[in-house]
């Protein structure tokens, strides 16, 4: 990639954070709504909200906690 | 809750379909006019030093590159984009997302180009609505075009979303 659309190492763990937790949303409530609603023409516009309403929730979650689960995996794998 | 939830997932749709049809006018204007795509490195090396607190460059190209300076100005490019959608619909409402009309996606469309006039273009060194630059009308139109395609891409990104909505 070119080395102007790289940024710093620093930002790692928030770029990790965000697109993990980008991810994990958007496949969740894919099914979650799948499941509770069944897949009508509204699906598509109540997908896109349940992803700006969960994801505000998910990105600082998974940036705070991913240090913590690192270490607790640390200490339990040899 | 719901509507401010519908208010930026329509303020998203809206901005990011926009800046995509800003973004192929470019693509086009380099194949039918030959003219170089907006370099949004530059933009992102700009801001870069803006957070560092200076805001006037007398040639940003000639100021010292920034890292990252490419993704920093791309994805100002689209929340920019994204903002000028939320302040279309804070002044329109809602409702222009059900059913968008051109009147106000040209309005706050052309009117976008005042960032890059009074802000963007005397910070980055090409003086107020390009008036430093060796054309400036030929500048200013070409601002003035890209901003009205922006515009147009409000309104088909509106047309988009309230069919998502539907």
């Amino acid at each position: 990639m070119k080395s102007s659309m790289r940024i710093p190492n620093r930002f790692a763990p928030i770029l990790f954070g965000a697109l993990l937790s980008a991810i994990m949303v958007a496949i969740v409530s894919a099914v979650v709504l799948a499941i509770n609603q069944g897949i009508n023409h509204g699906f598509l516009w109540q997908w896109l909200r349940s992803c700006v309403t969960t994801w505000p929730v998910a990105f600082p979650t998974v940036t705070l906690v991913a240090p913590w689960v690192r270490r607790a995996v640390g200490r339990l794998t040899a | 809750m719901n509507t401010v939830m519908d208010y930026l997932v329509c303020a998203l749709l809206v901005g990011l379909g926009a800046t995509v049809v800003m973004d192929i006018w470019g693509i086009a204007r380099k194949r039918l006019l030959g003219l170089a795509p907006m370099n949004y490195g530059l933009v992102g090396r700009w801001l870069a030093h803006l957070a560092r607190g200076r805001f006037r460059h007398d040639r940003i190209a000639a100021s010292p590159a920034v890292r990252g300076e490419g993704l920093i100005g791309w994805t100002a490019h689209y929340l920019i984009g994204i903002a000028f959608a939320a302040v279309l619909l804070a002044i329109w409402g809602l409702e222009w997302a059900r059913h968008p009309t051109i009147g106000p996606a040209l309005i706050v469309g052309i009117g976008s180009v005042a960032a890059p006039f009074l802000v963007m273009q005397p910070g980055m060194g090409a003086g107020i609505a390009a008036s430093r630059t060796p054309r400036p009308s030929a500048a200013r139109l070409q601002s003035v075009v890209t901003h009205a395609i922006f515009g147009l891409g409000l309104y088909g990104a509106g047309w988009v979303t309230s069919w998502v909505q539907s």
